[in-house]
């Protein structure tokens, strides 16, 4: 037994030493930091400057009705001598000019912006936005609808969604959140099983192309090498899984202060909302709809049970895995060099890539009948089964799903075995698919 | 005693037989040849017995009993289709091939030095093997072989793409290793090593024994009678004297004559030397014995007709 130690000790040492590793290591965690800080930063950056806008309105109705915000600011001309203030443009330091012609009651196309630069997409749709609100409101009144009836008509709608539970409680629910998760649950798991799969392959063609095979198999057993090699392998995952997490938060909190400083005041916000949801909960109005789905995002997280991820996550992973390194450490020892191994790596990846294809479908349909049974069959269910934990899988389905993962694993490590053992003794030329079926009834 | 018995082992792949009831008797403390055309089945039989493979039927006695897991701690092997890790360094792999032999880390460290320095390697502790010249790969391969002090050893050709200095020196080795005690099962179609450094050998050929015992026995065995003779005399009357009993082949006369013959059944070296000694002066007298080569080839077409 302490030679299979031996075994996935040298297999994990000399990948975790290798430059690839180290690299891989250092690198996802700076390009998920910057995925994280990006978006954030590029928002401030827009944000930042303050855009004054000289407002000529040659129908008087707009004067100091357009609302202002942070950053866009709005000066009202006295008169409508359109000619002259762009005349004296370049000299008074104005963003641009807001032209707003008599036609703009009867046609949209009325409303001009003069100015050096391409005003940003935010300044317009701000302006257009506000324009539009202002003529409804004036057209409304000019029919006699009372501002009061106005305000009491307008309601904007976000939708809360409540999950209820097997047990009968009432829990709120964010799709979004839930199908990113869900998306990315499945697409790692894909990814990393290939990944691995194919380090494993490589492995064992390695092994015999360099002839070492047979002096390890006269001091071992075939399959203790082979279980050393898989095993060896998913501890070289599982270490560059822990050091991106570890490294990206560590990354990012050193760096996120640095760029943004708005982001302390966020998190502040969000413990506030997380710890005092019910004060919340009762000042809710209308007017606070981004406020909801910030709360509705927090409250989803909250929802998401983060430890059944994490331990379906990791069985997942490794069960998934078990079963396809098997599979490929097989078509290793099948072949004498990496390029025969196409033909064998295309049927038995094709599940794997099915599951990948019907990813889009489960993260928005997680309970149709297809994905039932794709996160059923083992040979997809790792990537489908991750998909739908976020949304909540009923523990029966879990159950059956992960006995029968383990029941096909172990009997396709023992088939795989068989082939492997032959198969890393044979030199020199690619084995014919009835010599694999014999080699297996041995 | 025999260190090492093979009773009746069958091995069979699909319709191949590669063995068919071969049983072998190794005494301890020799260097054993297995000799036989290339396809005979000696690799096979080899797996066998470093447990790469199970035999079909048959059983492998090791040390006076069944062959056990725990048995390849003393038994040091050096397959035909050998190589290392190439990006690993050599030191590391050396101390890791003898860990999966069962030595600790720290003995393996121990030894290893030891052997680096009488092969002179030394310094090539933290190279990749990939860096090493052919020669030097090979002499870490025998190092890793020998390194756990097996008490039985197998070579699969061990010669094979080894070049002439390093070939002498692995022999060396060998016979060394034999003085220290250790068996050495030698598995080769190079007859020419066969004659130098074997004790006893056995000949495979389409998967059966067909002959085996000690390389003197085999060769008188297998010789034809044939003798050497060198004579002072009479070239014409020594002729006619050796006519009933042996055919000469060869006669070159002169100061000293030489003569090659082969005797004639029913008659003894002696017989003749009685007919010749009172008559010529014989200064030399040999049997001529067929070289294992010679016999190796009869043998095989002896059973290939058969």
């Amino acid at each position: 037994m302490s030679k299979i130690f031996t075994i996935i000790e040298r297999e994990y040492t000399t990948r975790v030493k290798k430059k690839s590793f180290i690299i891989m290591s250092l690198l996802g965690p700076v390009l998920f930091a910057a995925l994280l800080i990006a978006p954030g930063l590029l928002m401030q950056m827009q944000d930042t400057e303050i855009k004054i806008v000289q407002v000529v309105d040659s129908t008087h109705v707009f004067r100091n009705q357009l609302p202002e915000t942070d950053y866009i600011k709005f000066v009202y001309t006295p008169d409508a001598n359109l000619q002259q203030y762009k005349a004296n443009f370049k000299e008074s330091g104005f963003y641009a000019i807001l032209y707003i012609s008599h036609n703009v009651v009867n046609s949209g196309n009325a409303v001009y912006m003069y100015s050096d630069k391409s005003p940003s997409l935010d300044l317009r749709m701000h302006i257009s936005n506000c324009i539009e609100k202002r003529l409804e409101n004036e057209k409304l009144r000019a029919y006699g609808v009372e501002p009061a009836i106005l305000a009491a008509v307008k309601t904007r709608v976000s939708i809360t969604n409540i999950k209820i539970t097997d047990d009968g409680h009432e829990e709120r629910d964010n799709m979004t959140l839930k199908m990113v998760l869900s998306y990315l649950m499945g697409f790692l798991l894909y990814i990393t099983i290939f990944m691995s799969g194919n380090a494993v392959m490589r492995g064992v063609i390695e092994e015999k192309t360099n002839r070492i095979v047979e002096v390890i198999v006269s001091s071992v057993k075939p399959m203790q090498l082979m279980l050393g090699k898989i095993i060896g392998v998913s501890l070289v995952t599982l270490t560059q899984f822990a050091l991106w997490i570890v490294l990206t938060i560590g990354l990012y909190s050193a760096v996120a202060p640095l760029l943004m400083p708005d982001t302390a005041k966020m998190e502040q916000t969000s413990q506030l909302i997380t710890s005092g949801g019910s004060q919340i909960a009762q000042s809710e109005t209308s007017s606070n709809v981004e406020f909801d789905d910030i709360k509705n995002i927090f409250s989803t997280f909250e929802s998401i049970n983060f430890g059944v991820i994490l331990v379906t996550f990791l069985f997942f992973f490794l069960c998934g895995y078990f079963l396809y390194s098997a599979m490929f450490a097989a078509i290793g020892a099948m072949v004498d060099n990496e390029s025969d191994t196409q033909q064998f790596m295309l049927p038995v990846s094709l599940p794997l890539v099915i599951a990948l294809i019907a990813l889009t479908g489960t993260m928005s349909n997680p309970d149709s009948t297809l994905n039932f049974w794709l996160s059923i069959i083992p040979f997809t269910s790792p990537v489908t089964m991750l998909a739908r934990i976020p949304y909540g899988v009923p523990y029966s389905e879990l159950f059956l799903s992960a006995v029968l993962l383990i029941v096909t694993f172990v009997a396709v490590t023992w088939v795989a075995s068989k082939i492997y053992r032959t198969g890393i003794l044979m030199y020199g030329k690619k084995a014919t698919l009835k010599e694999i079926w014999r080699w297996i009834r041995n | 005693m025999n260190i090492l018995e093979t009773n009746e082992v069958c091995k069979r792949y699909g319709d191949h037989t590669a063995l068919d009831s071969v049983s072998l008797k190794i005494p301890e403390g020799i260097i054993f040849g297995l000799l036989g055309p290339n396809g005979a089945g000696k690799t096979t039989l080899i797996r066998i017995i470093n447990q790469i493979t199970a035999p079909d039927s048959g059983t492998v006695v090791f040390k006076g009993h069944n062959l056990q897991p725990d048995d390849i701690a003393h038994i040091g092997y050096m397959p035909e289709e050998r190589g290392l890790y190439k990006k690993m360094k050599v030191g590391e792999q050396a101390v890791y091939l003898a860990q999966l032999k069962g030595l600790s880390k720290a003995d393996a460290k121990r030894r290893l030095k030891v052997w680096f320095e009488k092969f002179e390697i030394g310094e090539w502790w933290n190279r990749t093997v990939e860096e090493l010249s052919k020669g030097m790969q090979q002499k870490v391969q025998f190092i890793t072989t020998v390194l756990h002090e097996p008490e039985l050893l197998i070579f699969d050709e061990p010669f094979s793409g080894f070049d002439p200095i390093n070939a002498n020196l692995l022999k060396q080795e060998i016979l060394e290793l034999k003085k220290n005690g250790a068996t050495i099962i030698f598995s080769t179609h190079n007859m020419a090593s066969v004659e130098e450094i074997c004790d006893n050998i056995a000949l495979i050929n389409k998967s059966k024994k067909i002959l085996d015992g000690t390389v003197g026995d085999i060769r008188q065995q297998f010789k034809l009678n044939l003798f050497e003779l060198s004579y002072i005399g009479d070239a014409e009357k020594i002729e006619k004297l050796i006519e009933p009993m042996a055919s000469v082949k060869e006669h070159e006369h002169g100061g000293i004559g030489h003569i090659s013959g082969e005797l004639k059944p029913g008659f003894t070296y002696n017989q003749l030397l009685q007919t010749l000694l009172p008559e010529v002066q014989i200064t030399q007298f040999s049997d001529v014995l067929p070289s294992m080569n010679d016999i190796f080839i009869k043998a095989v077409q002896n059973s290939n007709t058969d």
